[in-house]
């Protein structure tokens, strides 16, 4: 099984004062494997556990991406976003909601409110990572 | 010796008090030990995650790095770990979980759980084999398919639709077909399921005209619900369908397609005799690009019988830039007080929504 060079551990180990992503999930074990993929591709990672402390780490690091989880404690997602979209200091921040398939009908709720992309699990590590540097990307280029 | 009934009944109570503190007792130290135990195990698992994690998302020695951390934290721990992990990383590093769970023996535990005795038992194991992935796993669940625990059937269908290929979707469906009894929400989680993983087998299902009506709409409404483009062609014919509510399934899908194709369709079922079928197209073209009949129709819709048909009517004109708006405005002035309230509260939401989201603000000045 050959590894893929896009998972190539390439820069910053996640402890940086300001990290470039902001995961926001709930559960352990689905941040654990996206903070993991995301730090191998070079990207400094904080993860927020609610989305109360998803809006909090956002006003903190103000990051350049954030991937956000639906079902959250206090505050859902979907609150999230709107709530960030609201602030026009977030206008750089580019929102990946990654969900499950079975919120398949959530995807088109999260573009309305302001959702940059939208990644359904099981996802490929390397599409996760091909997304996140885009959006981060974004700015850059423009 | 003779005992007097005082003395019986005091002995009585004392007894069957002593009997109930120490059934709590019992209780109260197993409930202890259970909890205990799924915390060390909670604990083993985050720390056999922290050791996994790394080979889960390169794909890389995967088999080996599980066999150590079996090791160190139990089979349990790391079968659990890396059966999760395959609900959220897929492609390569799908493949290389299914090779690591066969590695540590979870699989061939697993299979022979499957055979177990205890109904409990077989749900659990075959739940958590659907999680594996591989050929044994899919043997396993094909054969679970004539469990007589209908739980057990279902979570083999489940396991053998989430495989994706196309000889166990055709089992999966088979077995789902010959089920004797099914609530609507079994089967509509049936189709939901199979719309996700297979689309493109389920629109040649319907090609085939090979479901019951009944079971079309439910697989035409899992399609809408999972975007699946590729039948909007297939389910535009039943538009005309004898069956009202197989009419209202595609008008709904088409909307949440957003087939452009399918607005004439629309426009069309916005006459349909029955108001559900009517209300469905009204809403479905909210998403769709109106055509000057479409406007028309919707106009017309305003004065419907049917409070639901009028305000889907008046949210899609509403929705539909200046023209839209202008019928809305119109229908404000007119006599029928059905039509004029629902514009005045289709036009109040378009405010509110043109201001959210940074389209053009509506402006309604008072005569």
């Amino acid at each position: 099984m050959g590894t893929d060079p896009s998972l190539e551990r390439t820069g910053t180990d996640g402890n940086d004062e300001h990290p470039s992503v902001v995961i926001a999930e709930d559960d352990n074990f689905t941040a654990l494997l996206t903070t993991e993929v995301l730090r191998r591709a070079g990207f400094s990672v904080v993860r927020a556990v609610d989305g109360e402390s998803a809006l909090e780490e956002v006003e903190r690091h103000h990051p350049r991406v954030m991937v956000l989880d639906i079902n959250m404690p206090r505050r859902d997602g979907l609150e999230v976003l709107r709530i960030v979209r609201r602030n026009l200091e977030n206008a750089r921040l580019r929102i990946l909601v990654l969900s499950s398939h079975a919120q398949a009908d959530v995807a088109e709720r999260a573009r309305r409110e302001g959702a940059d992309d939208y990644l359904v699990k099981p996802y490929a590590p390397a599409d996760l990572v091909a997304r996140v540097r885009r959006l981060s990307d974004a700015d850059s280029d423009g | 010796m003779i005992f007097d009934p005082i003395t019986l009944v005091t002995v009585g109570v004392l007894a069957l008090t002593v009997l109930a503190m120490l059934s709590c007792a019992v209780l109260v130290l197993h409930h202890a030990a259970s909890e205990l135990r799924q915390r060390r195990h909670d604990r083993l698992t985050q720390a056999a995650l922290a050791l996994l994690a790394p080979a889960i998302v390169m794909a890389t020695e995967l088999p080996e790095v599980a066999r150590t951390a079996v090791r160190r934290f139990g089979r349990a721990p790391v079968g659990e770990v890396l059966r999760r992990a395959r609900n959220d990383v897929g492609g390569e590093c799908a493949v290389a979980l299914t090779e690591a769970l066969d590695t540590i023996g979870e699989i061939r535990l697993l299979a022979r759980r499957a055979r177990s005795r205890s109904t409990a038992r077989r749900r659990t194991a075959i739940r958590q084999l659907a999680e594996c992935g591989g050929d044994t796993a899919r043997d396993t669940l094909a054969h679970a398919l004539d469990d007589r625990d209908w739980e057990v059937r279902r979570a083999a269908r489940d396991g053998l639709l989430a495989d994706g290929r196309d000889e166990p979707i055709r089992l999966a469906l088979d077995s789902y077909l010959h089920e004797p009894a099914k609530s609507l929400g079994w089967r509509r989680s049936f189709y939901a399921r199979f719309a996700t993983v297979a689309p493109g087998t389920l629109c040649d299902l319907l090609h085939r005209h090979a479901l019951e009506t009944e079971e079309e709409k439910l697989a035409i409404d899992a399609l809408g619900h999972a975007r699946a483009l590729q039948a909007a062609a297939e389910v535009r014919l039943r538009m005309t369908s004898i069956d009202p509510e197989l009419r209202a399934s595609a008008a709904r899908f088409a909307g949440k397609v957003e087939d452009a194709d399918g607005v004439d369709g629309l426009t069309g079922l916005l006459r349909d005799p029955e108001w559900f079928v009517r209300a469905a197209a009204a809403r479905g073209l909210e998403s769709l690009p109106r055509t000057n009949e479409a406007l028309v129709a919707l106009g017309d819709c305003l004065e419907d019988p049917t409070w639901w048909v009028r305000a889907n009517a008046a949210r899609t004109l509403a929705s539909a830039g200046e023209r839209g708006r202008r019928i809305l405005l119109d229908a404000i002035g007119r006599e029928d007080a059905y039509a004029r309230d629902a514009a005045i509260a289709a036009l109040a939401t378009a405010r509110i929504g043109a201001s959210r989201f940074g389209s053009p603000r509506l402006e309604i000045r008072p005569c």
